[in-house]
């Protein structure tokens, strides 16, 4: 919270109240949401999810939707029917190619047919690339760009970008915060900035001076449906809750429904790329490490019996099941079946198998070939689980 | 128009039919103090003839023959009659005494009739006999119980005048522009009362003398001083105290008046936090002080001299303490205006009256955050690091402005002007110094800024048609100069007044232009807010208004109607694209921004008791107002926020014993706001899917406030005890969602159960406050 508006609530506090709401908001139907970044390094995949009307009972994490009928059809020709690998995740073991205008059609029982439209832009041109800067030659019109920059693991790092002319949009919300002063420039995970300061010219851009962890930088050409879904989700990520600022939907370019349709192409300066993550991923595991706290009682689940084993391919495809014992008044032993997919986002993963199970959807962070998770599974309650390689 | 252009023409002729007349024209003063009387009715007894006085107690009016009898009256004054030689025509000075003292004068007084439908004048008695909020009495929130006037948020002094935003009212402190006229948030208004005189607030229909927003005009005359003796009150409330010294420099020719206001919740607090040792010191205080000179050169020459500051401030100090406290250092958030008026006022030849000023106005925010910290490097070795932070943003308007308002000639009274104002923006400006180890290792700062050039000039003429008809027309032209963009405007405005026996009817049509913008960053007044130009991207916004209504008087005068229908339209307005006004950022607000329409059209009553021991009135508004924005949900209208379909004001004032008990009680439609409606999961967390922008009503808003006024040594001090929301109603102010998740071994997945919260700000609030002649 900034620190003005920790002043408004600081004084009005002293005279204001909080009761509950004898209301019922209106609940919007149910329809089916797209999550699909494709880029041409990546084997297509697509994770159909249903959205759920808030109500005081709503499950946490997606519903997927397991029995639709996934298509993209491609601007050259293509028509390629995607296969459901498990919790909702669809792919086909084939790659986008970037200029192709790609469709998505998706159509599932109770729920209104859905379609998107986007394409693969050019990868972007990047030049003279150290540590501190890099030049991106822009072609003519409007292009979007999105930088990260990752450590030896994959993970993403925190950098600052010094130019002037790109500030107010990196990553926003609070980065160029009147109501807050910053000793210089702000720090950002990621930036996501558009060409109006530099439209067809090579522009340098420079980071900050400490970027000591920095083994990649990803730059990314994305579309403008990109740019918009990601800008504004992030931002609602920040402002949701904040009484003071107009709510507001984040804007979807799937028809019929909602979510995200939309390419990028990446050009990395450095040895960190998204395929050498997933190679140096692919693998045996097995669960090493399983606890389950509530407030400050913890208990060993791997000494009362848990187990697991998960193969994962370079296909994007995984294999395995988790047993864990009962953790929760009224459970009983519970058996995952984690036969399914994956995704990988920097150095996480993603695991979709099977409809309604515990981890499905939660992304394990990969440090050195070790996934951890750590879950909230109720109020003041943690479940922890770490698989690592067999063998 | 064509029959606007008959009329005109057919004027011109008649009033060179006209022989032997001549202009009549001086100041009306009351007697005790010696201030201007605003809005005093001045006759010619025998005619129909009259005119009112303007703000500065200056009237002018046409008679014939070789005399006339000049009669002058006013509510609360004792009326009074001098004959006017042609040949012998001076100046006049009449000062009127007041007819009684005490409350029964000050509600007698605060029953003054309005000037018309769209225009709404209230004194300070007006405003002070109605309850206030932590007995704070407030200008503007006086205003919000007009018909037509929102107020936005609970407790708030914001002002929504028939569906227009708080960005397109116009206030003006002595003519100079108040940008930000809120305290503490907007639950206070910068115009302390103790320093004002009258406030008049043209809702529409307005004369050609005003422009530049698009909805409103709030004209606030601060009070001149008494010229004929020294007289100093004070008055100790819960939460603010006031103090106001007065009298003459030159006893009937010049007088100053000084007025400062301050709040003590800090004193509170730093005492308390003195007292437990806590090693910070956290507080708030805001603080209003205007100051006024003036004086009369000659009979034909008068000055006067005004300033107003004002500012918020927070703070929140860490103390370095013994134990060494780390970090430590100090955060300062502050903002205020600061206007100024010279005002020269000049009675030229026979009809003339010539005023001439030189306004300065300035609205500035900045934040200076200064820390200290120590880091270990072991071996016993600390690094001392320094750092500082400032920021700020603001605008700043100097404006030279001339008028001349001739007495009428015939059916003609004419009034014209000009003005010319240097606007500077500055968006942005920053510092950023860090020192460690006693050496500055970065030190840096930017300046944004934008200058603009806004002119206008207008020429108004009220035309007489015989003894029913009156026509008040005008045309207003005025420009704009920014980087790299020019815009002009042509703005015709015409209204005219039909008496009829028993009702008199109004009609207005009138447009505006809007070449500045507030970007505001949520739906409170927050200091950050920020003006901006029109730029060759983001252009002026635009308004058309008509209206058209009666009034009459019921029962002997006891009581009077008005009722009036307006239809608004407006080009060109703000609102920050989804997500846009999160990013708050000075350097791309055009990025963030949506440029759209909008529309307003409604139903206006007011019934006023003006006479008995129970006095008042009841407001009620019918209205509909929307929005729509070519990226906003396809285009499609949706409900303005404030768009509120009733809204209904009552204020009741009975003598009890010797006392005044006033009552105050007021209903509206609930706020239009968006509520979520479905979620879906992105990753780590959810995305909130949102219904139709506005398409939720929250409950309706309704309180009832409370005060008694009790009269200590013969009338001289007051004390004052209210309520505010007597009946506790908790009105929502906000809506929020409380998660709580657990497993549910049946689905073996995280459920998550969510509750609806309400926020209700103000509860009942207890005043306490006692005025005193020092």
């Amino acid at each position: 919270m900034n620190r003005p508006l920790f002043v408004f609530v600081w004084l009005v506090g002293l005279s204001g109240c909080i009761t509950a709401a004898d209301v019922e908001l209106p609940a919007a139907s149910p329809v089916l949401v797209v999550d699909a970044r494709f880029t041409p390094v990546t084997p297509w995949t697509v994770l159909l999810q249903r959205s759920v009307p808030l109500g005081p009972e709503s499950p946490l994490g997606p519903l997927p939707v397991t029995d639709a009928d996934v298509q993209i059809a491609g601007s050259d020709g293509t028509r390629l029917p995607l296969e459901h690998v498990g919790g909702g995740l669809y792919s086909a073991a084939v790659h986008p190619d970037a200029g192709v205008t790609y469709t998505l059609t998706a159509e599932a029982p109770g729920l209104p047919p859905v379609h998107a439209t986007d394409a693969v832009p050019d990868r972007p041109r990047v030049y003279g690339a150290t540590m501190h800067r890099l030049i991106v030659h822009d072609p003519q019109g409007a292009q979007f760009y999105e930088i990260l920059r990752i450590d030896q693991y994959g993970a993403p790092s925190s950098f600052r970008i010094q130019n002037p002319e790109l500030r107010g949009q990196l990553l926003g919300p609070y980065d160029d915060d009147l109501l807050e002063p910053t000793a210089g420039d702000s720090y950002t995970m990621i930036a996501l900035f558009d060409d109006a300061a530099f439209d067809g010219s090579s522009y340098e851009i420079r980071f900050g001076d400490d970027a000591g962890g920095v083994h990649a930088t990803h730059v990314r050409s994305v579309t403008s449906a990109y740019q918009q879904y990601m800008r504004v989700a992030r931002t609602q990520d920040y402002v949701v809750g904040n009484p003071f600022i107009e709510p507001f939907s984040v804007p979807s370019n799937v028809q019929g429904g909602n979510g995200l349709f939309a390419g990028y192409a990446t050009s990395v300066v450095g040895s960190q790329t998204e395929e050498a993550l997933r190679h140096r991923l692919q693998g045996r595991y097995r669960i090493q490490q399983a606890h389950h706290r509530r407030f400050t009682t913890e208990v060993d689940l791997v000494a009362a019996g848990a187990e697991g084993r998960l193969d994962i391919t370079h296909d994007l495809k995984v294999k395995g099941y988790l047993h864990l014992p009962p953790f929760a008044q009224g459970m009983d032993t519970l058996r995952i079946d984690l036969d399914g997919g994956y995704r990988m986002e920097g150095n996480r993963i993603r695991l979709y198998h099977g409809t309604g199970s515990l981890i499905n959807h939660h992304a394990f962070f990969v440090h050195d070939r070790r996934m951890t998770l750590s879950m909230d599974v109720g109020t003041h309650e943690t479940l922890f689980l770490a698989w690592t390689p067999a063998g | 128009m064509l029959l606007g252009l008959m009329v005109w023409t057919m004027g011109g002729p008649c009033s060179l039919l006209l022989a032997q007349s001549f202009s009549i024209r001086g100041y009306i003063t009351d007697a005790s103090t010696g201030e201007a009387l605003i809005g005093a009715t001045v006759a010619i007894a025998g005619t129909l003839r009259g005119a009112t006085t303007n703000t500065y107690g200056y009237f002018a009016l046409t008679a014939s023959g070789d005399s006339a009898m000049v009669r002058v009256q006013f509510l609360g004054f004792e009326a009074m009659e001098q004959r006017v030689s042609r040949l012998d025509n001076p100046v006049l000075r009449i000062a009127l005494t007041p007819a009684t003292v005490g409350l029964a004068a000050v509600t007698v007084e605060a029953e003054r009739e309005a000037n018309g439908l769209n225009q709404q004048t209230l004194t300070v008695a007006d405003i002070e006999a109605l309850p206030a909020l932590a007995g704070e009495t407030d200008v503007l929130k006086a205003l919000q119980f007009l018909p037509g006037v929102q107020g936005g948020i609970e407790g708030s002094s914001g002002l929504y005048v028939r569906g227009g935003g708080p960005d397109q009212n116009l206030l003006l402190l002595d003519g100079a522009t108040v940008y930000n006229a809120s305290h503490l948030f907007g639950f206070f208004s910068t115009f302390n009362t103790d320093a004002i005189s009258s406030v008049t607030l043209y809702k529409g229909g307005f004369p050609a003398r005003y422009g530049g927003r698009l909805s409103s005009v709030v004209d606030i005359s601060m009070r001149e001083g008494n010229r004929q003796r020294f007289r100093s009150d004070a008055t100790v409330g819960l939460i603010a105290s006031r103090v106001t010294l007065e009298g003459p420099i030159r006893k009937g020719q010049s007088a100053f008046m000084l007025s400062a206001r301050r709040t003590y919740l800090d004193a509170f607090l730093r005492a308390q936090q003195a007292l437990v040792r806590e090693d910070y010191r956290i507080g708030y205080f805001f603080s209003d002080f205007n100051a006024k000179l003036n004086a009369t050169l000659s009979n034909r020459d008068d000055v006067f001299f005004s300033v107003y500051t004002g500012r918020d401030r927070f703070y929140n100090n860490n103390l370095r303490t013994s134990e060494g406290s780390n970090p430590y250092g100090t955060y300062h958030l502050q903002w205020g205006n600061i206007t100024s008026t010279l005002r020269w006022n000049r009675v030229v030849g026979q009809r003339a009256f010539w005023q001439t000023m030189l306004l300065v106005s300035r609205f500035r925010y900045g934040i200076r955050d200064y820390e200290v910290y120590e880091s270990d490097l072991g071996d016993g070795q600390r690094l001392k690091h320094e750092m500082l932070a400032t920021v700020s943003s603001g605008i700043q308007d100097i404006t030279l402005k001339s008028d001349v308002a001739l007495a009428p000639r015939g059916q003609h009274q004419w009034r014209y002007g000009a003005q010319l104002t240097h606007h500077t923006f500055q968006p942005k400006a920053e510092r950023s110094r860090n020192v460690q180890r006693d050496a500055v290792v970065r030190d840096t700062s930017a300046v944004q800024r934008v200058f603009s050039t806004e002119w206008a000039a207008y020429a108004e003429d009220v035309l007489t048609l015989g003894t029913t008809l009156t026509a008040h027309a005008g045309l207003r032209a005025t420009g704009f100069h920014t980087d790299g963009a020019a815009y002009y405007g042509l703005h015709p405005r015409l209204s005219t007044t039909w008496q009829r026996p028993v009702w008199r009817w109004e009609t207005s049509v009138a447009t505006a232009q809007q070449f500045i913008h507030l970007l505001t960053t949520s739906t409170t007044s927050l200091p950050a807010d920020l003006w901006v130009p029109t730029t060759d991207t983001v252009g002026p916004q635009y308004a058309w208004q008509t209206a058209v209504g009666g009034s009459r008087a019921l029962y002997q005068g006891a009581y009077d109607v008005e009722v009036e229908a307006y239809w608004k339209r407006m080009y060109g307005v703000l609102t920050y694209r989804e997500g846009g006004q999160a990013f708050g950022s000075a350097d791309r607000w055009e990025q963030e921004v949506l440029v759209g329409d909008g529309v307003s059209r409604g139903v206006e009553m007011l019934v006023r008791k003006r006479h008995g021991r129970l006095r008042g009135f009841i407001g009620y508004t019918l209205a509909w107002t929307d929005r729509w924005f070519d990226a906003i949900e396809q285009g499609m209208r949706f409900p303005f926020r404030y768009d509120r379909r009733h809204d209904i004001a009552l204020t009741l004032t009975h003598p009890w014993k010797h006392r005044i008990v006033s009552v105050a009680w007021v209903y509206a439609t609930g706020i239009a706001t968006t509520v979520p409606v479905g979620r879906y999961s992105r990753g780590d967390g959810d995305v909130l899917i949102y219904g139709s922008r506005n398409s939720y009503r929250m409950p309706a808003y309704h309180r009832l406030d409370v005060s008694v006024k009790t009269p200590y040594r013969r009338g001289h001090d007051t004390l004052t005890f209210g309520f505010y929301n007597l009946y506790n109603r908790r009105n929502p102010l906000f809506y929020f969602e409380d998660d709580k998740q657990a497993y549910d071994p049946e689905q073996e997945r995280v459920i998550s159960r969510t509750r609806t919260h309400k926020f209700s700000l103000l509860t009942i609030v207890p005043s306490i406050s006692y005025r005193f002649v020092l």
